[in-house]
């Protein structure tokens, strides 16, 4: 072999290059070298991408899974699948493609797992369009001002909380208090007040019976044909878990950007905290807080940045998230719920007191907020909100002295049981949302006095009877309220009208 | 392969295997096999002046003599000294646009004695 003057190395190191570098066509294969609680690891790939789907030839036929971890001479891969085929000496294959899953309207009236497959038994989902299951937020300048309202239908929660589109509210509270029941009636009203906003419900490690309910339920109520549902039961692997929020995300982000409303319900974060701390365990990365993984705030930041309302040239269209933290004997400065609270923007508190003295939804007043959402409001519930709000906070401050009851002055006797009224309006029954002018109609009696001589245990009844007077006589107007624009006052026409209803009506339930 | 060997290292050793101004052809084609193998196929150039470098330090000069005519052997033998060293190899490159005298560039030193040179000095002054 020939020598090369030392003046020539470049050329002659170029050249050697050259001759190496023909094998363009050659597919990088590499070998899995430990398997085990869900994750593979694997030797060689050196091209491998982060979070490139890796293709794993087992005896049984081919896994999936995802690469996380690329170190220097290995990749430490998240099975989406079951790792019982897989063994040591595998073949992997990269696939050239980053998660995906089919979004667009095929999916509505679906359950389907992380991955968009079927699993209620119906025909496989074919979509013209994939999203991306990890993507980047909207910038500042594709996003707009939260400004039109999501109606929840539930009164407590539209009069003091309101919701906007494009908002992230936090439904936060302690295990059996309600937080899927509000979700619920949410996506109820959505069919009920036919808003066309599209329900994306992502069951993160339920259990499938609760995910199963939720469907008959929804069904039942005519919803499902307008709602997606994500499901991951407690048996499915971790990287499922894992994926489904964002999966579910990116189903949203398809109607948000082709300038539909969408609503997302992430059900609930803190499991996917957990199925997250286990995944990074097991990939070794060093543990933090709670052994929660460094990254672990980041993780929900980006999904929830990606709930947003568009900017008009964008196409106007929103993403609403509101995901749910269940909390220990209620509390909320544990790890995980200080950081989405933090996140949102806004949060609604349940609270396990309330919930067993029978005030449901058992919204906390004091420590529920919502920090966008008046911007959101109908000028109509605005109206009679805002003295809802304050009758309720001087409430709460006389509530202490409600126990010495003859001590007390008239006016301070008023207020508190203006409140006790106002408390027992707010109760509402389940899958009942209501709409506009039910609410407005509703809180306007109570806090113009019309019910103050209807007993406390009668009020809902008289609210019932109220209703039912105003939908039979006065359709009309109320199908003019519904719209929201109009500002309730006293003396207004429609004042005058609610006033003169509601007084007939609690004429039946004085006492 | 565990570990990644260092540009220096590798120089290092390209250099140790330099005899009277020449490298054999196998030792160029391990490493570029090495480069290619761990993707480091970018660092070439940087190599290569790493290995010039290593060479210094064996007392090899790989200068680089920048002229607008060829050198003749007076010349040659004149630059040769200049660049210093025990022995010295010149890579010979033949540039009208530095119109006359010659620059010569070691591994540690540059020496500019063209009238490219000159001019670009004096339009600096005058400013």
């Amino acid at each position: 072999m020939a020598d090369i003057a030392v003046t020539e190395v470049s050329k002659g190191l170029r050249d050697a290059i050259a001759r190496l570098e023909t094998g363009e066509n050659m597919e990088s294969t590499g070998v899995v070298t430990r398997v085990g609680d869900g994750v593979a690891w694997v030797h060689g790939l050196r091209n491998a991408g982060y979070a490139e789907v890796l293709e794993i030839q087992t005896k049984q036929g081919v896994v999936e899974a995802f690469a996380l971890n690329l170190m220097e001479d290995e990749i430490g891969a998240v099975l989406l699948g079951s790792d019982k085929d897989v063994v040591a000496g595998d073949p992997v294959k990269l696939k050239g493609v980053v998660l995906e899953v089919p979004v667009g309207p095929e999916l509505l009236g679906r359950v389907v797992n992380p991955l968009g497959q079927p699993l209620d038994g119906g025909p496989a989902i074919t979509t013209k369009e994939n999203g991306l299951v990890e993507r980047p937020a909207i910038g500042v300048m594709g996003r707009k001002g939260v400004h039109e309202p999501l109606m929840t239908g539930i009164v407590a929660i539209d009069a003091m909380f309101p919701i906007g589109r494009g908002q992230r509210e936090l439904i936060i509270g302690d295990r059996q208090t309600g937080k899927t029941a509000i979700t619920l009636d949410t996506m109820i009203n959505q069919g009920r007040q036919k808003t066309g906003v599209v329900n994306i419900y992502v069951a993160i490690g339920q259990k499938l019976s609760k995910v199963a309910r939720l469907v008959e339920r929804l069904k039942q109520e005519g919803v499902m044909e307008q709602t997606i549902v994500v499901a991951t039961g407690p048996s499915d692997p971790a990287s499922l878990l894992y994926l489904a929020p964002y999966a579910g995300a990116a189903m949203g982000e398809w109607f948000r950007d082709n300038a539909k409303h969408a609503l997302i319900i992430y059900d609930d974060l803190t499991k996917h905290a957990v199925a997250y701390r286990q995944m990074s365990l097991l990939l070794r990365r060093p543990p933090g807080r709670e052994a929660f993984p460094g990254d672990v705030f980041y993780l929900h930041s980006r999904l929830l940045e990606r709930a947003a309302k568009l900017s008009d040239e964008l196409g106007a269209g929103s993403l609403t998230a509101l995901p749910i933290i269940e909390t220990q004997a209620g509390d909320i400065s544990a790890y995980i719920p200080t950081n989405v609270i933090s996140i949102t923007d806004g949060q609604i508190f349940m609270e396990t007191d309330l919930f067993y003295q029978g005030i449901r939804p058992a919204i906390s007043a004091g420590l529920s907020v919502s920090r966008v959402g008046g911007d959101a409001q109908t000028k109509s519930v605005k109206s009679v909100s805002g003295r809802l709000k304050l009758g309720l906070s001087q409430f709460r401050e006389l509530a202490a002295f409600a126990q010495f009851g003859s001590d007390l002055d008239d006016a301070t006797k008023k207020q508190i049981e203006r409140g006790q009224r106002l408390t027992e309006l707010l109760k509402q029954p389940q899958y009942s949302p209501l709409s506009i002018w039910e609410q407005v109609a509703s809180i306007f009696a109570v806090n113009e006095g019309h019910f103050d001589n209807v007993p406390r245990e009668k009020i809902k009844d008289a609210q019932a009877a109220l209703l039912a007077k105003l939908a039979k006589e006065h359709r009309k107007e109320m199908d003019a309220l519904n719209t929201g624009s109009e500002k309730i006052e006293a003396d207004s026409a429609t004042g005058k009208l609610l006033a003169k209803v509601a007084v007939a009506a609690a004429k039946g339930f004085e006492q | 392969m565990n570990g990644k060997l260092s540009r220096r290292k590798l120089a290092q050793y390209v250099a140790s295997r330099v005899q009277g101004g020449h490298v054999p052809e196998a030792v160029l084609q391990e490493v570029a096999a090495y480069l290619v193998e761990s993707r480091r196929v970018r660092e070439m150039p940087l190599l290569v002046r790493a290995i010039e470098d290593a060479l210094l330090e064996h007392g090899v000069v790989v200068a680089t003599v920048t002229s607008a005519r060829p050198l003749d052997d007076t010349l040659r033998e004149a630059v040769k000294a200049q660049a210093g060293g025990a022995e010295v190899h010149l890579r010979e490159i033949i540039d009208s646009s530095v119109l006359g005298g010659v620059r010569l560039q070691t591994p540690d030193a540059l020496f500019d004695g063209t009238v490219q040179h000159k001019l670009q000095a004096l339009r600096a002054a005058k400013v």
